[in-house]
């Protein structure tokens, strides 16, 4: 087993790896189908 | 199970995190953005075969994986093959990342065997339970964790972090251990 430091220390970098991607705008394509979806729901 | 307002708030509230899994399963974001589009697709019409009362989030998860091993990793192999007589140098992604630490871990990420890197993932960064991302990848709960142990210390190897004094001085992560020493988990005080 892993020291705890160091998986805290992965875990942390593993973390802002994730996030950065989940904090980028989405792309129109993706958003356009939301927006789709949310209109489907409405009717 | 019908298309309602709450299902599509969990779906809005999901694809984020759904396209971060996607850019960690394929490498790169224009393949992982068809990935969720079409994962999108794919949960809007078969939501006849999602159960009440499961976990939506990780049945997106579901669609979005076995989507990836059965149609996009192929395309992936397909693209790369084609950029490859190009260029045998093309960088798909460093490039737009700033710290060099970070881009080491990325590396390092993209180098871990795809079963250990999705269990790391899920567990580590997309927060699901072991029981959620061992159904997600259909397999044993054990299997995610042996996973997720493994994929820890390739990266720890890899990143020459297998003990404590590799890791270097960080104020955050220091008062955070001191936190958790004072929490009293080893077992011992005086």
């Amino acid at each position: 087993m892993l020291d705890r430091q160091v998986q805290v220390h992965i875990g942390r970098k593993l973390k802002a790896v994730y996030d950065e991607v989940a904090a980028e705008p989405l792309p129109k394509e993706i958003l356009d189908l939301l927006a789709k979806l949310e209109g489907r729901t409405k009717e | 199970m019908k298309l309602t307002p709450q299902i599509t708030d969990e779906m809005l509230q999901s694809v984020r995190s759904l396209r971060a899994f996607a850019v960690s399963l394929c490498g790169r974001t224009d393949l992982a953005d068809d990935l969720v589009q079409e994962t999108i697709v794919k949960a809007w019409s078969n939501l006849d075969k999602f159960e009440e009362g499961t976990n939506l989030q990780a049945w997106l998860f579901t669609i979005l994986r076995n989507h990836y091993y059965s149609e996009i990793r192929k395309r992936r192999r397909e693209i790369e093959d084609v950029e490859g007589r190009y260029s045998a140098t093309l960088a798909t992604h460093p490039a737009q990342y700033g710290h060099l630490d970070m881009v080491d871990f990325k590396a390092a990420l993209q180098k871990l065997p795809d079963d250990q890197r999705e269990a790391l993932i899920l567990v580590g960064a997309s927060g699901f339970s072991y029981e959620d991302a061992a159904k997600i990848c259909g397999v044993a709960i054990g299997t995610i964790k042996s996973r997720v142990n493994r994929a820890r210390t390739h990266l720890a190897k890899r990143l020459n972090i297998e003990s404590t004094a590799d890791i270097g001085p960080d104020p955050t992560a220091e008062a955070t251990f001191s936190a958790l020493r004072q929490s009293g988990t080893s077992g011992k005080s005086e």
